[in-house]
């Protein structure tokens, strides 16, 4: 079954589409990746999924259900966790996990052990009693991880978890999320982290400039491509069409604004290393190294979102 | 989920809210410097008469000064409310409270009974105060009754036509700078007009009793100077419910008869500058019933408003 779909979703603020046409399925108990670059409609597209912006076009369904009426059932299986989530400052953690769960008729014994149990479990417990105003970026997040588990939700939304985290505070969070995972739940995560989503997710969609550019798993993605990762004395021109213009190399991208180093993406995983090498020697390059390695979902990224600084260069 | 299900769990949202937004406005600074303020005005108003003008008993001054006055009313009432709506927007708090599986009408109403209250309590410790201080300060009181007990409640229902004026502001502009700039504009505006309006067209004050505020100026006339009640000075706007409450209570067939500037000899201006009981007035009956209905109608249609632009409202930051 499908915990959400989205079809032709549409979102415009004054004369700018920030979602044009996205289309989204998450299927039940997968954890899926929503990545896009800033501002490419992730944000947006969660608000509207939990109601708190109008569509203008297109449909959400949650468990088959649809959200645009801002429906209370289909509410009450989710738990969000917006952008930078932000708190009243006055109320401290304990008390706004039981205000938040008894707006879902959790009883009072229930929603108290549970808020005691979540507030341990993301590390605040030292904290419970404390108003939240005084929090730290790092602790915020993780309260708003634990007010988005405070319902058991079938369905958890969480926008860039591990935003404006140090190192520490990411894998902290990172560690919070694969424990939700066990359970049998299912999860869509917003980032443009890709190495934290490669940790993360299963499946992964791609959106740029408020369409959905690609979506699968993150195994499927990553490893039916094979990557050249190739340095150079020098990159011309002539290397970069040449080696473009051979069958099966998907596409050329340098890495590096000061680095004569290139990537060669090929369409599948046989080994390309002779020809390509060979390709640069006969347009007059010389190679420094060459590395052959399976592709990161970065590799993807890069290849699919337009307008990255990487694929400027080369055009 | 059924319906009564349902409705419990409506309940549950409804004292979540409640308990939400009393924490969030009582534990806030802010509040306590307008409750000081507020407190500080209406000291004046008990202790200022024997200090300027030397000291008399007077066993009517408790009955005489049951209302604070539309300033107190409307401060509490802006300090209570600027951020219920507007400052949840600017801070993206209601982000959170608006993903719940409540309806809007709940979040609001929650936090409109939260406001509702506070103004109760507070007015609650106003009455005591003030019972306390007169009967200090100017020997016992005369003329205590119980229906007096209802004045905190008529207080706050005062308030809240001013809190209205300020959530329908907040759901609309999202903005509490512009919310309180807004009704505090409001309420200069409106007392400033009719302060003036009635000096030079004596008609048309009876136009404020129509506008939330202090509306027109008047003294009771019984006929009988042993009523609790003659002689005292009343308002007649949304702020004076309390008041005009009280003196009906005690007694039900008393006049107001409006004050009007008597105006001097026009090529002087010599002769005039006072403000007398004029021809018109009303019977203070049918006064009470026009100011609780006209604070009736700006609670219930502005928050009616307000809860419209509240659930139209894109919920992000602003
Ligand atoms: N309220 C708004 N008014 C006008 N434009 C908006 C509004 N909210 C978002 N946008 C625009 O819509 C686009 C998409 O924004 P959104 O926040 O959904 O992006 P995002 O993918 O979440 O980006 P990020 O990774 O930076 O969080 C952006 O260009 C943004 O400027
Ligand atoms: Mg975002």
């Amino acid at each position: 079954m499908k915990a959400l779909e989205i079809k032709d979703l549409d979102k415009h603020f004054d004369s700018f589409k920030a979602v044009n046409g996205l289309n989204l399925v998450v299927e039940e108990s997968e954890i899926h990746g929503f990545l896009g670059p800033n501002g490419a409609g992730k944000t947006t597209t969660l608000r509207m999924i939990m109601g708190l912006l109008e569509p203008d076009d297109g449909d959400i369904l949650i468990y088959g259900k649809n959200n645009d009426s801002k429906d209370l059932d289909v509410l009450s299986r989710i738990g969000y966790m917006p952008e930078r989530p932000s708190f009243p400052v006055h109320l401290t953690s304990r008390e706004l996990l039981e205000i938040y769960g008894q707006t879902y008729g959790i009883p009072e014994e229930v929603r108290e052990a549970r808020a005691s149990r979540l507030l341990n479990k993301v590390g605040l417990d030292n904290y419970a009693d404390k108003r939240t105003g005084k929090f730290s970026k790092g602790m915020k997040q993780r309260l708003g991880i634990a007010q988005a588990l405070i319902s058991e939700p079938d369905l958890l939304v969480l926008d860039e978890p591990t935003a404006g985290l140090d190192p520490g505070g990411r894998a902290r969070m990172r560690q919070i999320i694969k424990e939700i995972g066990k359970d049998d739940i299912t999860m869509l995560i917003s980032s443009h982290l890709l190495e934290e989503v490669e940790k993360i997710c299963e499946t992964v969609t791609m959106i740029d400039e408020g369409k959905s550019v690609l979506s699968g798993s993150v195994e499927e993605l990553s490893h039916s491509k094979t990557v050249l990762q190739i340095e150079l004395m020098e990159i011309t021109s002539r290397i970069i069409n040449a080696l473009e213009d051979l069958p099966k190399v998907k596409e050329v991208i340098r890495v590096d604004d000061d680095k004569e180093e290139i990537k060669v993406i090929a369409s599948d995983d046989e080994d390309y290393r002779p020809v390509v090498s060979k390709t640069i020697v006969d347009h007059g390059g010389t190679i420094l190294k060459m590395t052959d390695r399976s592709r990161s979902l970065e590799d993807v990224y890069l290849e699919v979102i337009d307008g990255g600084p990487e694929d400027e260069q080369l055009r | 989920m059924n319906s009564s299900d349902r409705r419990d769990d409506v309940w549950e949202q409804v004292k979540a809210v409640f308990r939400y937004e009393l924490l969030r406005n009582l534990r806030n600074k802010n509040f306590l410097v307008i409750f000081l303020i507020a407190v500080g005005i209406f000291s004046l108003n008990l202790f200022l008469p024997p200090i300027l003008d030397g000291f008399e008993t007077d066993p009517n001054f408790f009955l005489e000064n049951l209302n604070p006055g539309g300033l107190v009313i409307m401060i509490l009432a802006v300090g209570v409310s600027m951020k219920t709506i507007a400052g949840e927007f600017e801070s993206g708090s209601m982000e959170l409270l608006a993903s719940k599986p409540i309806s809007r009408d709940v979040i609001y109403l929650g936090k409109l009974a939260a406001l509702f209250a506070i103004l109760l309590v507070v007015y609650i410790f106003f009455f005591l105060y003030s019972l306390g201080t007169s009967t200090w300060i100017y020997g016992l009181q005369d003329g205590l009754s119980l229906v007096m007990l209802a004045v905190p409640f008529f207080l706050a229902l005062s308030s809240m036509v001013w809190v209205s004026v300020s959530l329908f502001l907040g759901a609309w502009t999202k903005s509490s700078v512009v919310t309180v700039l807004g009704t505090v504009g409001i309420f200069i505006g409106l007392s400033v007009a009719a302060g003036i309006v009635p000096y030079y067209s004596p008609m048309t004050g009876e136009a404020f009793n129509y506008l939330p505020g202090e509306g027109e100026s008047g003294e009771l006339a019984v006929g009988d100077e042993d009523s609790p009640v003659e002689g005292i000075m009343i308002n007649t706007g949304t702020d004076h419910l309390s008041d005009l409450f009280v003196t009906y209570s005690l007694d039900p067939e008393t006049n107001i008869s409006i004050l009007e500037h008597e105006r001097g000899c026009p090529v002087t201006g010599m002769g005039g500058e006072e403000f007398v009981p004029g021809d018109r007035g009303y019977t203070l009956s049918s006064s009470v019933a026009r100011t609780l209905m006209m604070t009736m109608v700006y609670i219930i249609g502005l928050n009616y408003l307000g809860i419209l632009l509240f659930k139209k409202s894109s919920i992000m930051r602003h």
